[in-house]
């Protein structure tokens, strides 16, 4: 096993070294000139001569290769060109908005999501597994900015029954509790107004995140009970008269527990890569509604940088499941 | 195969028309095609006139889906959304799967060095989530339809990449390759004339998937106003025109998201379907 976690992490240090690498081509790829860009055009060509040296721009590819990667490993992802200070230090202060809503979406689609499976596999070919089959086919084609302002309209346009936007209501004091996260912070704090608050401006923005993904991660449960369902030691179970849901819940889902794992880990890189639209639509304000504002004013390192960190976490869970994975999986511990 | 059909209607009717997902996909797929040609005339010529008098209209019967902050009638530019949709499939999708299948085809077939770069390189891009990756492309390239056109190919030809090399690798090893290869067949007469025509039948159906996919990825990009810039009546960006409006004018962004979500789940028919039909062995 240890064997098995060692070559992932090599993997794991090669692919994230290839992103830095595709990142760092791309930014060499931009067309026309960044100095001069930056600089605006009314300097004159020496002094973008004397920014393109202060900036290392002069140097060879090679020699501005190994600058950013030292950089980076230094934990420097460089100078936001609007706010002009560091972008590790906003990214610091919108992280934890982005992953109090990622962390929530994916435990209510893991919440729903295994129950719902292994309800659709027993009822294979009936209605709610015709239903589940239907919810996957929409769920896999709405595109999750527009799901987002439908269910906005609804329920805070027509509804008015929950906020539109934000991350906590207006006029509340700020929350500055150890983890960062408003659930959590408000919670240590013994503030249940803010809780509320917290709980309410989440509603919208992890229903928009979790829907879509909810129904893919049913179908594929149902597969892999399914297959169980066939198994001799569940006709063994169901001769001695065990009751189904004990069948499905007990005997079924702990024998899906491995791949249950795989499908619900694979799930955070399309939360992630969805956080940014949801925290668009709800002006929420995580790392994505930073890099958004960093788009519309070409704020070119936050970008990359807002890119680099979604990568990098992404990648990070997929060797914790994998992990994960092997420590779970008996088969795995004999290497 | 459609369960409970009885032997006799199996022979009576070709195959494809016993797959239902084919049958609708197909029918999905005739009334895109026939919007995107034929849509511009039967809606107004200029999607992009200005009509002021006629600003913010719920949908009527003179305007089934309203009519934004300038008058612009949408159902005309929900029409003309699906040209544009078209065109940027048909641009991007020859390039991704024209790379993919060429790096595929090189590395499945001659394996080695070459081989496991080319492998590495398509982890790289599918160890982490593509959409973000065209994103930061977009930027770095510039907003515009083109930048868009040009992250989408980037981020997606490795897909195409990994399926051509599997499939080649699997062929390469059959007896009818071996065949050619005795007979004196040069390696490339031997990959396209003998393994490539093979490995058709899964791109076709990953293509057509794709092409609802491709759809989505440039209207979320437009919707961030990376891709299609106003006035382009390009799904996305019109939900992101109608956004700031969406409380009061729920119409505007409501039905150019609609026209995105049923193309996306229409092609997704239509390449189950096409499984279905073109590999009954396959069948998810």
């Amino acid at each position: 096993m240890l064997r098995y976690i060692l070559g992932r992490a090599i993997g794991l240090v090669l692919v994230i070294l290839g992103t830095v690498t595709v990142l760092f081509l791309v930014q060499e790829m931009i067309p026309g000139d960044p100095i001069r860009a930056f600089a605006g055009e009314r300097v004159r060509a020496e002094q973008v001569e004397i920014l393109r040296r202060e900036f290392g721009l002069d140097k060879p590819l090679y020699v501005r290769y190994g600058t950013y990667l030292w950089n980076l490993a230094r934990g420097d992802l460089g100078l936001s060109l609007t706010s002009q200070r560091r972008v590790q230090e906003d990214m610091r202060a919108y992280l934890p908005a982005t992953l109090e809503l990622a962390v929530v979406s994916i435990v209510i689609i893991a919440a729903l999501g295994i129950p719902l499976g292994v309800l659709a596999a027993q009822h294979s070919g009936r209605a709610l597994d015709q239903v589940t089959r239907l919810l996957a086919f929409v769920g896999a084609g709405l595109p999750v900015f527009w799901l987002g302002l439908m269910l906005m309209i609804l329920f805070y346009g027509k509804l008015g029954w929950l906020p539109g936007g934000g991350r906590i209501a207006f006029g509340l004091p700020r929350l500055d509790g150890p983890t960062g996260s408003y659930l959590l912070d408000s919670l240590i704090a013994g503030n249940f107004q803010a809780f509320g608050s917290t709980v309410a401006h989440l509603v919208l923005p992890v229903v928009t995140l979790a829907l879509g993904r909810l129904t893919v991660v049913t179908r594929l449960l149902r597969s892999t009970v399914l297959e169980i369902l066939h198994e001799d030691y569940i006709r063994t179970a169901r001769s001695k008269g065990v009751s189904e849901r004990k069948i499905g819940f007990k005997h079924a889902l702990r024998n899906a527990a491995t791949p249950a794992i795989t499908i619900l880990g694979l799930q955070f890189g399309w939360i992630l890569q969805g956080t940014i639209l949801v925290e668009v639509v709800f002006s929420f304000p995580g790392i994505g509604y930073y890099a958004y504002n960093a788009m519309i004013n070409h704020d070119l390192p936050v970008i990359l940088a807002f890119t680099l960190v979604i990568a990098i976490t992404f990648v990070v869970m997929n060797f914790l499941v994998d992990t994960l994975y092997a420590v779970v999986n008996p088969k795995l511990r004999t290497w | 195969m459609v369960r409970g059909t009885t032997v006799a209607t199996r022979r009576r009717w070709p195959r494809w028309l016993r797959s239902p997902d084919f049958v609708v996909g197909s029918v999905f797929l005739m009334i895109f095609l026939g919007l995107a040609v034929f849509g511009p005339m039967l809606v107004p010529a200029d999607t992009n006139q200005l009509n002021v008098m006629q600003r913010f209209k719920a949908p009527s019967a003179e305007h089934w889906f309203g009519t934004d902050a300038v008058g612009r009638d949408i159902l005309g530019r929900v029409v003309a959304g699906t040209r544009i949709s078209l065109l940027v499939v048909c641009i991007v999708l020859p390039i991704a799967v024209g790379i993919g299948t060429l790096l595929g085809a090189i590395g499945g077939y001659f394996g080695g060095t070459l081989d496991s770069f080319i492998m590495r390189v398509t982890d790289v891009f599918l160890a982490f989530p593509g959409f973000i990756l065209a994103m930061a492309v977009n930027a770095v390239v510039g907003p515009g339809l083109t930048g868009a056109m040009i992250a989408i190919a980037f981020v997606w030809w490795p897909g195409y990449a990994r399926l051509i090399r599997g499939e080649v690798l699997m062929l390469k090893g059959t007896t009818f390759v071996e065949g050619a290869r005795a007979l004196g067949g040069k390696d490339a007469r031997i990959l396209w004339r003998h393994i490539l025509p093979q490995t058709i039948t899964p791109v076709v159906v990953k293509m057509t998937l794709d092409v609802g996919y491709i759809i989505l990825t440039t209207a979320t990009l437009s919707f961030l106003g990376l891709g299609a810039q106003p006035p382009t009546p390009e799904w996305g960006a019109m939900v992101n025109e109608g956004r700031a409006f969406i409380i009061d004018y729920w119409w505007w962004s409501t039905f150019p998201g609609l026209a995105i979500t049923i193309c996306v789940i229409g092609f997704n028919i239509l390449g189950d379907g096409l499984r279905e039909v073109l590999d009954p062995h396959k069948r998810l």
